[in-house]
């Protein structure tokens, strides 16, 4: 339900005063509490679930399968709950996954032998959102990642000529397969909203309506690799500060360490 | 993370749970690595199956028709040494190791199967597991196999880092543990002994901790060897390989799993069935897609390990060993007489310096017949399907050593299978000196790539060689003809009223509804003498309008015969009836293939009948299909019928029927030849049998009469009939005949040969083509030419086969040999399975009945037709074989002289061909006195040269042939020996 004038004009005084206060009262580094669990869908390699308490509702589904080099590693498809397919959102998110997780995963970790690679497909069903669903998607796709299990090869060494024709054959027990982020951590793609000076992360519905802008930023091994500006209203008013960027960047690079760190242990913990 | 229990609550109010846990595996197929996951139920009402449990019979399992399947461990098990009665829970490396012996009659009974065992048993060998599951459905030897993963007190739950065998191994154990316990509870107020539940497995680990759960177990041999008759039992377990690393020569290894799917998917290998000479054991051929010739396996190294009938993977040698087959005859015997099977290692090379002569070809020759000849040559790198199977076999004296016999210990000797194209095998034996002179079945279990033979073991003693009834039976057995007696579970699908069974009195009864009543027309069988089968009987009546009306009737086999049920399995398993010299093997159980469905005169049979309007000219007006009713006036052996029809005091209506028939059968012949048919040649011998003793009196060659033609002529026209009908309701899962259009390369060496031996030319360009220039191919000196040229002919072709019509496309249905575009197989359903189907597939057809689901289940059909396949091909050759036996046998006391034709040219001999027994073999020329000079140009071998007794055995040369009959010293068989007496080569 598009909010009131009035209500639209308080909301959004409140947010761009200094210090600022959020309807929820939270911090603008505060996420809300939210509940999520990995490994819930034993026919993929991983697999994740995230739920908010505003009901929005994020399932993730990792398969790798095996392929001839050469495609593209990483395949990112995610379907909106009451939205048609190739809706700009839908495109945006998977776009932006997409290159998010291709540029951060290095080639090795899929490499099968010379001639074959595993390919992550990448499949998240949005089952209902009200805030905007990029940082659920993000999250559950995170969580997804670091369950998942590549079988073990069990040819031989990838050395000799034969490989050039021989498929790979693959260790049956499932106990034995490894790992895919041993020692690599998927990115977390974080949005944020601006209002005036101020920047907030996990933004209510409400706040992005009545904010200046959105910005994502990609954090990947500790650092953030990439910025962009998100469109968070119908009006085509995008105005930042300069100086809200870098506050961005700031609050953004805080969460994402603290939501690696929580959703590590999620895994941890399953 | 592998496993998880959930809990769910089935019945709330008795508090029975249901859990489920999961099994997740890794499927690696085709280079594709697919996660699996299984959900499994467990649940507390799995019995044990003892009938000494009193819990677990009040709680039977139900099969699908509702009947209970009572407990199958018997209250009396066996017992042996200091194990009172016992249930046997043998573990998976036991039963690999052990398959026969579980299958001896003479011990292991009450044997408790694990779902656990039977899972892994499949996952190391499919034969072997569907040996256990024949096993334990057949009852007889009382397996249960328990679902031990199923079971909530048996269900073992994978620990962290615990291996997948060591977790199979900890459930077996449980389930011993779990059945001792269980039995000693259920069994506690009876008066009777629990028996012991045993545990056999060859691990010591486990042994040991068996013993800590207080397991009652032991290691196979210990248990064998308190078991009466335990030396033949212990020669059974497949044998262990050596350890001993120090062999000097190995086989090349296999190429990897990976690298040869992948090499078959870019084309650089090839997949095919080997087939071994039958003239030189070290040489063989697979026949791959991608090359019109076959591809030639040389020597021992490229055969490497793969034996007659395996699926190889080949990779194709540069061409510069491009080879052209070998001229030679080498037989493995001669030149491998002096192996040792003790210490085959010992050698220090695979390949002896003898096999290597025999291989080593004189210099291309330079003329130009030869440049066809030159094929690709190619090695084995792996072995996708190993086609062992039991070989029948007798032990090579020669191989066993004496000290051996004195102590009875085990020794190796080697084991000549009857088949020559299958190496020998090493057994090993305590009882070598027994079983000399004896046909033994014995089984391969491996080949080491050090080991230059394979290694199998003892099953069984058939009887003396050359006794009739191991004889026979190892001709069976050889020819994988199921000979078994008919089980139970088909004869209960026979009518109740056995031979009383008849055609029902009232035209109302429902079995009426849909047959025409044709009890009036005047039917009756022409078949060979003697026949008891009589599948098929015909009439042909004048029309009103100057037409004829004729009728082909079928014994109505479907109408007893219904699909899936046992009867029809085991039909469909045999695929057809064999006929060896004095015994016939049937499909059918013998009520119904003399009795209740052989139109027998004089008594009402139910029928399928085709039945066409035809004009004088055998032109067809209209035909059409009718299950029906009918009685025969009289069965006809061929000569009788011919009789009668040359008695011209003989008006009688069926008389002229007969006559009727006969000149409808010479047109439709006349048409069909004229279309290309060809009238192809094999050699067909009778044997008389005394019919008391079944002792062979004489060898005669078959007569044929005009009548022969007279049925063969209607049968062909109903099937093709048939075949259209049936292809029209169901395109896509017909079951036809075809038989391919052979490659014209086939008969470039026929043409070769009667081009330069005779001037004769050879056309092949159609089946027409190849008919007109047999007929062209006439000496007139030697009227038998022709005969032996059709006889060469037609081992030049493919080999009919039945498949179903959704697999191939329209063009490929043609019947190259009939040159009709549509065949099948209709008029033999009592000896015929494919007949069988065709009958249900034309019921439905005509609306008679509703098609049954398989017949339209494709895949399922396809294996059908598979099978059958391949069962005709053995039931040819084992009925080929009991022939030769028999020949073999009718001549042991006779010796004389025969013609006979040169049929074929190697560099040290040549094959002839006898045409008063149907009979080839070949003669060797290693030991003659006589000089000889191989003439390949020409094929022929120059005897003598330059002599004034020069002579020129060319092929197709008229010989006098010395015959008698020896046993051979390499297969055992009484063969048939000859020596050419003119010319005479001494």
């Amino acid at each position: 339900m598009p909010l009131s004038i009035a209500e639209e004009n308080y909301l959004s005084t409140s947010l761009s005063q200094k210090p600022p206060c959020r309807p929820d009262g939270r911090d603008p580094h505060t996420f809300r509490p939210l509940d999520a669990a990995a490994g819930i869908l034993p026919a993929t390699n991983g697999s994740a679930r995230i739920r908010l308490c505003d009901g929005g509702e994020c399932i993730v589904g990792v398969k790798a399968e095996v392929e001839v080099c050469g495609g593209k590693p990483v395949e990112v498809q995610c379907d909106i709950a009451g939205q048609l397919n190739n809706s700009p959102l839908q495109s945006f998110l998977c776009t932006t996954l997409e290159s998010a997780v291709r540029n951060a995963l290095p080639p090795s970790h899929l490499s099968i032998s010379n001639k074959y690679t595993y390919k992550l497909y990448i499949d998240g069903i949005i089952l209902d959102h009200v805030s905007h669903p990029l940082t659920l998607l993000s999250m559950t796709i995170f969580l997804a990642l670091l369950n998942t299990r590549l079988p073990t090869l069990i040819t031989e060494d990838n050395t000799d000529e034969n490989d050039e024709i021989g498929l790979p054959q693959f260790e049956s027990d499932w106990q034995q397969s490894r790992l895919l982020c041993d020692d690599w951590l998927p990115p977390l793609v974080q949005l944020a909203v601006v209002a005036g000076r101020n920047v907030f992360v996990d933004p209510t519905g409400e706040e992005a309506a009545v904010s200046d802008g959105g910005i994502l930023a990609i954090w990947h091994q500790s650092k953030v690799v990439g910025l962009r500006t998100v469109n968070t209203r119908d009006s085509s008013r995008q105005v930042f500060n300069v100086k809200s960027v870098a506050t961005a960047v700031d609050v953004l690079t805080q969460t994402s360490r603290e939501v690696e760190n929580a959703l590590r242990k999620v895994v941890a913990s399953t | 993370m592998a496993t998880a229990l959930k809990r769910y609550f089935a019945d709330g109010s008795s508090g029975a749970t249901l859990s489920v846990s999961q099994k997740v595996y890794v499927r690696s197929r085709r280079g594709k690595a697919t996660k699996i996951v299984q959900e499994h139920y467990l649940r507390t009402d799995i019995p044990c199956s003892s009938q000494l449990c009193p819990i677990c019979s009040l709680n039977l399992p139900k099969d699908s028709s509702g009947a209970e399947r009572p407990p199958i461990l018997s209250r009396e098990p066996p017992t042996a040494g200091s194990w009172g009665p016992h249930y046997l829970v043998p573990d998976t490396n036991v039963f690999v190791k052990a398959m026969d012996l579980m299958e001896h009659k003479s011990a292991f009974y009450d044997v408790i199967v694990l779902q656990t065992v039977l899972d892994e048993l499949r996952n190391i060998s499919l034969p072997l597991y569907n040996r256990l599951r024949a096993l334990s459905q057949s009852q007889e030897k009382r397996f249960y196999v328990f679902h031990n993963e199923f079971r909530q007190e048996t269900f073992v739950e994978r620990q962290q880092g615990e291996s997948m065998n060591d977790k199979n191994d900890r459930a077996i154990r449980t389930a011993c543990a779990w059945y001792r316990v269980h039995l000693d509870e259920t069994m506690s107020k009876s008066s009777e002994i629990v028996p012991q539940v045993l545990l056999l497995s060859n691990d010591n680990d486990c042994l040991r901790k068996a013993r800590e759960l207080g397991v009652a177990c032991t290691n196979l041999d210990d248990y064998v060897r308190f078991l009466p008759d335990c030396d033949t039992l212990l020669d059974m377990i497949v044998a262990e390989h050596g350890g001993d690393e120090t062999h000097k020569f190995a086989y090349p290894e296999y190429y990897s799993t990976s690298r040869i799917q992948g090499g078959i998917q870019i084309g650089n290998l090839h997949q095919g069935v080997l087939n071994i000479s039958q003239y030189n054991y070290l040489e063989g051929s697979v026949t791959v897609p991608s090359f019109d010739r076959p591809l030639l396996i040389l020597g021992r190294e490229s055969i490497n390990r793969a034996m007659h009938g395996d699926v190889v993977v080949v990779e194709v040698l540069p061409e510069s060993e491009w080879k052209t087959p070998s001229t030679k005859i080498v037989e493995e015997d001669n030149i491998t007489k002096n192996d040792n099977a003790e210490d085959d290692e010992e050698e220090n090379l695979l390949v002896t310096e003898q096999e290597r002569r025999a291989l080593a070809e004189e210099p291309a020759t330079q003329n130009s017949s030869a440049e066809f000849k030159v094929q690709r040559t190619a090695k084995v790198v792996s072995v996708i399907k190993r086609n062992w199977r039991s070989y029948v076999g007798h032990i090579d004296a020669a191989s066993i050593s004496s000290d051996a016999v004195a102590t009875r210990r085990q020794t190796s000797v080697f084991l000549i299978p009857m088949n020559r194209r299958i190496p020998k095998i090493k057994i090993r034996t305590r009882r070598a000196a027994d079983l000399v002179g004896k046909r033994i079945l014995a089984a391969v279990d491996s080949w080491d790539a050090s080991s230059r033979y394979p290694q199998g073991h003892f099953i069984r003693a058939l009887g003396d060689i050359e006794a009739k009834a191991a004889e026979t039976e190892a001709l069976l057995l050889e020819y994988d003809v199921q000979y078994q007696p008919f089980t139970q579970s088909v004869l209960d699908c026979l009518p109740i009223e056995g031979h009383d069974w008849k055609v029902p009195a009232e035209t109302s009864d429902p079995r009426w509804t849909g047959r025409e009543d044709l009890r009036d027309l005047l039917v009756c069988s022409i078949d060979p003498p003697g026949c008891q089968d009589i599948d098929d009987a015909l009439h042909a009546r004048p029309l009103p309008n100057g037409n004829f009306e004729v009728g082909v009737h079928i014994a109505d086999v479907s109408h007893f015969v219904k699909p899936n049920t046992a009867m029809d399995s085991e039909a469909s398993s045999r695929g057809t009836t064999v006929y060896l010299v004095d015994k016939r093997i049937d499909m059918l159980p013998v009520l119904l293939g003399t009795n209740l469905c052989s139109l027998m005169p004089y008594v009402e049979r139910f029928a399928f009948s085709a039945i066409w309007e035809m004009t004088p000219d055998a032109e067809i007006v209209n035909t059409r299909f009718t299950k029906s009713v009918i009685r025969s006036k009289e069965a006809f052996s061929y000569e009788q019928a011919q009789l009668r029809i040359d008695d011209k005091s003989q008006t009688d209506p069926l008389t002229q029927g007969i006559r009727d028939l006969l000149r409808l059968s010479k047109a439709l012949k006349a048409k069909r030849m004229a279309a290309g048919a060809l009238n192809l040649a094999s050699p067909e011998v009778k044997v008389n049998v005394e019919s008391e003793t079944s002792d062979p009196m004489d060898v005669e060659v078959k007569k044929s009469h005009e009548t022969n033609s007279l049925v063969e002529e209607f049968m062909l026209l109903a099937n093709i009939s048939v075949a259209a009908k049936i292809y029209e309701a169901f395109p896509q899962s017909a079951m036809l005949r075809r038989h391919g259009a052979p490659p014209k390369e086939n008969f470039e060496v026929l043409a070769d040969q009667l081009r330069v031996c005779k001037q004769l030319s050879l056309n092949a360009e159609s089946s027409k083509q190849l008919a007109d220039s047999l007929d062209a191919c006439k000496d007139s000196n030697d009227p038998y030419l022709n005969t032996l040229i059709r006889i060469m002919a037609t081992r030049c072709m493919l080999a009919a086969e039945y498949f179903c019509s959704g697999t191939m496309a329209e063009p490929e249905f043609r019947h190259y040999g009939l040159a009709t575009h549509i065949y099948t197989h209709w008029t033999s359903p009592i000896r015929r399975y494919a007949d069988i189907v065709a009958h249900r597939q034309l019921a439905s057809a005509i609306a008679y009945e509703p098609l049954h689901e398989s017949l339209r289940d494709k895949p399922k059909l396809e294996r059908v037709c598979q099978n059958i396949n391949q069962r005709h091909r053995n039931a040819q050759f084992a009925g080929r074989a009991s022939v030769e036996y028999y020949i073999g046998q009718a001549l042991k006391n006779h010796e004389l002289d025969v013609e006979a034709y040169v049929m074929k040219v190697f560099s040290n001999g040549f094959v002839v061909f006898v045409p008063q027994f149907g009979i080839e073999g070949p003669i060797h020329l290693r030991d003659a006195k006589s000089s000889f000079k191989f003439d390949e140009a020409n094929y022929a071998l120059i005897l003598n040269e330059g002599t004034d007794k020069e002579e020129t055995l060319q092929l197709f040369r008229k010989i006098i042939v010395h015959v008698e009959t020896v046993v051979e010293e390499s297969t055992g068989k009484r063969k048939v020996a000859f020596r050419s007496q003119n010319p005479k080569i001494e």
